[in-house]
């Protein structure tokens, strides 16, 4: 990516403010989205977001290109993202109200989704997903990753990749399938 | 709900259900700058040590408090004895024999009174003193 290179090149040449700004403007919205759609919660999205910048701005010195800028930040947000719900996992086991109805009444009372009931219960689903499946379907289904970057990002193949989508795709459907026979 | 598989292709469900605080991105740029580029406190040696520094002083400034109290509230300046000892020198350097005396009979005074018997009191009080004086004496000491 042409942005890469004009990102790291002017790092590199001690215009950081631009840089910075630059490394913002190209990735900040779609990181945002990918940390979102994973944690639900704006607050916590904008937190892990800074991390995220944080840390790759630290190690920017070090970034070998060998892999993209893009998939390396999106590997360093995955990371945050994963360290971020094992925490919540961890309280939410010595929480006493931890189910679906809590994420549905979360997710009711919040004023920041406007969804509809079908992605509502896209949301029950998603959240039921074991944690690699649940970036896997996210990454492909709201952000419409490649396999390829995708394979770059988890450290993973793009075969085994295309299997756990569509695993996770599968699971979705079927849970939708269930809510709304529930409400029928 | 027709075929729910076909349900996650409808192009409307892949929009964000979620949306964000108004102008979260127009101010994002700026927000981050914020918080990633501040600049942070890096090691500094004097910063370190001014703690320690300032504590070593303290010390210093109580103890240099607590001997000027002590010195000027002492009764007995040491440089009045010095000023006597001096004087006495001096007078020594002048007449030396006047000390000699003094020390002799002020040693014979107080070996003589500890070597007095009752023989030399009944001497003393036969060279002249009354008898009365000499009775109720030795009646006192029966």
């Amino acid at each position: 990516m042409a942005e890469d290179k004009t990102i790291l090149e002017l790092y590199r040449n001690g215009e950081q403010n631009q840089a910075f700004n630059l490394l913002v403007r190209e990735y900040g919205e779609k990181l945002y989205w990918h940390i979102r759609t994973l944690v639900l919660d704006h607050d916590d999205a904008n937190d892990l977001l800074q991390n995220t910048y944080v840390k790759a701005w630290n190690s920017l010195e070090t970034f070998r290109e060998d892999a993209k800028l893009y998939t390396w930040l999106y590997r360093i947000a995955t990371n945050e993202v994963f360290t971020f719900l094992n925490r919540k996992k961890i309280i939410n086991f010595l929480s006493i109200s931890r189910n679906e109805a809590t994420l549905e009444r979360q997710l009711a009372a919040d004023p920041n989704f406007n969804g509809d009931k079908v992605q509502m219960s896209i949301q029950k689903a998603v959240a039921k997903l074991p944690p690699k499946q649940k970036v896997v379907f996210n990454l492909r289904y709201w952000q419409e990753m490649k396999y390829e970057d995708m394979a770059e990002v988890l450290d993973s193949s793009a075969g085994s990749l295309k299997a756990s989508y569509h695993h996770a795709y599968q699971k979705v459907v079927e849970y939708i399938k269930k809510d709304f026979d529930m409400d029928n | 709900m027709e075929n729910e598989k076909d349900i996650l292709q409808q192009e409307s469900l892949r929009e964000m259900p979620f949306s964000v605080p108004q102008g979260y991105f127009a101010s994002l740029e700026d927000n981050l700058r914020d918080k990633v580029l501040a600049p942070k406190n890096k090691f500094n040696i004097v910063n370190v040590l001014k703690p320690a520094f300032a504590l070593a002083c303290s010390f210093f400034v109580i103890i240099g408090l607590g001997y000027g109290v002590i010195k000027l509230t002492n009764s007995v300046p040491q440089e009045s004895f010095s000023e006597y000892d001096a004087i006495v020198a001096q007078v020594e350097s002048m007449n030396p024999a006047i000390f000699e005396q003094l020390d002799d009979f002020y040693v014979e005074d107080y070996n003589a009174s500890l070597d007095l018997t009752i023989d030399d009191i009944i001497d003393y009080f036969a060279s002249g003193a009354d008898d009365d004086v000499l009775y109720q004496y030795l009646a006192s000491i029966e």
